[in-house]
């Protein structure tokens, strides 16, 4: 009995420890990713001209509740609202697990920058190659 | 005078391995199933257009530059190396299956020292594991951008279907097609010399092999000193007690021999002579882990390259001497 625990012990600890890492790993184990993400924003802006009319008619007949020219109103063909598209950076920390970090280092999907940060090096689509 | 064949099974088996090899193949190479968020337990190229599965050298190399502990690569290799260790070498490793297959070709094949072995270890630490963690991934020194592995199994194979497609040109570095053009041509002229003599995975599944279940057994009462273990192992082989040698892909050749087979921890050892141990039943796995065979082979097989050390002439060996020492 002795000798077979002997035999046993060492790969059963071994053993055992590699199940844990593995469940533990896959289950639990997060890492924050850094990523950047960038959106763009379309701004509803009211035309300059309108506001010039706005005095000449004191905003009464003319102006809707937003503050628009009033879509029924005759001056609202005349003065349409001018859109603006602005781009917006902002990063995002996503904490990713072990078996979609893994998937990223498949193609080169994350870098340790000089902060000790985890940053994402691709924004959208993935890459399909590994850059080595 | 070479020993019959023995009939056992285990020998009968092994000269199916390259079929049990080629099995193998179609689970780590599939065309549409890709599960690149798990380690397989062989050495095969994530970027290959069809590998099923991540590398675990890969995994641990590219965790290492961003400064994370792989638990689940690790965790892979103690499951699958604990079990079978260095069996997974010669039974179901991809990249030591073409080696095997362009090693059949007929041209003179040498041996190179044993110790040279040993750099598996040095490819292991220092490429894997330090040059990623102090470098990261961008250095030229980053094992993945050296690995005759991935340059023959996704380089070549996504820069050419890149030129069928008609899109940008990726070429592979020149260092990596160096690489793999050495080792290409050193598999005519030796028995898998990536996996004998730099594979770090082979190095993790060597010292694996030490406290795996399944291993091989010598038995020395069964020896008749003919040698038939020596002319059957192609990777080196020695002695007889190569069959539990780090560098022993478990290939089970050398079973033919009745003197060797396929054994696990569960069953009862024989208990060996001591005097044909040499008096090292004293090292941390002869004594802490009971397989005293297993641990002298390894300082055998180590002692091999030097001189004797421990003042015991060859004739007090249980063999002839000239097999052993």
């Amino acid at each position: 009995m002795w000798k077979l625990l002997r035999r046993t012990i060492a790969p059963a600890i071994l053993f055992l420890g590699g199940i844990s890492m593995l469940v533990y790993g896959g289950r639990f184990h997060v890492t924050p990713v850094v990523e950047e993400r960038v959106e763009e924003i379309t701004l509803k802006l009211p035309n300059l001209l309108w506001l010039s009319v706005i005095e000449d008619y004191g905003g009464i007949g003319v102006l809707g509740e937003d503050g628009m020219p009033d879509p029924d109103s005759a001056l609202a063909a005349d003065y349409p609202p001018e859109f603006e598209t602005v781009t917006r950076t902002s990063e995002v920390t996503r904490h990713e697990s072990e078996p979609a970090l893994i998937r990223e280092v498949t193609f080169g999907g994350v870098t340790l920058k000089e902060s000790g940060d985890i940053w994402r090096t691709y924004v959208g689509e993935a890459p399909s190659l590994c850059p080595t | 005078m070479a020993k019959e064949d023995n009939g056992s099974l285990t020998a009968k088996l092994a000269r199916w391995r390259a079929w049990v090899q080629a099995a193998f193949l179609l689970v780590w190479l599939t065309p549409t199933v890709r599960i690149h968020t798990v380690c397989s337990p062989v050495f095969h190229c994530y970027s290959c257009p069809l590998a099923t599965f991540a590398c675990p050298i890969g995994v641990l190399a590219n965790f290492s530059a961003l400064h994370l502990i792989p638990l689940m690569a690790i965790g892979t290799l103690l499951v699958v190396g604990v079990v079978f260790g260095s069996f997974v070498c010669g039974w179901a490793c991809p990249f030591g299956f073409l080696q095997d297959l362009v090693g059949r070709i007929p041209t003179p094949k040498f041996e190179l020292p044993g110790w040279m072995g040993y750099f598996r270890y040095v490819v292991l630490v220092v490429f894997v594991l330090i040059i990623p963690y102090i470098l990261g991934e961008d250095s030229p020194l980053f094992f993945c951008r050296l690995c005759p592995a991935g340059a023959l199994e996704a380089a070549i194979p996504n820069t050419v279907e890149s030129a069928l497609a008609g899109g940008e040109l990726a070429l592979p570095s020149k260092v990596k097609m160096v690489i793999l053009a050495l080792f290409l041509l050193a598999m005519f002229v030796k028995w898998r010399p990536w996996c004998t003599l730099f594979c770090p995975l082979g190095a993790i599944y060597g010292l694996l092999s030490h406290v795996s279940v399944f291993f091989l057994r010598f038995k020395p009462e069964s020896c008749t000193d003919c040698e038939l273990c020596r002319d059957l192992c192609r990777y080196g082989g020695r002695s007889e007690r190569r069959a539990s040698d780090q560098r022993c892909i478990r290939c089970m050749e050398c079973t033919t021999c009745k003197a060797i087979s396929v054994d696990n921890v569960f069953l009862p050892s024989d208990e060996v002579n001591p005097s044909s141990t040499l008096g090292m039943q004293n090292c941390f796995f002869g004594s802490f882990l009971g397989r005293k065979w297993g641990a002298s082979a390894l300082l055998f097989s180590w002692l091999l390259e030097k001189p004797p050390i421990f003042g015991r002439e060859r004739s007090e060996t249980r063999c002839s001497g000239k097999i052993c020492v």
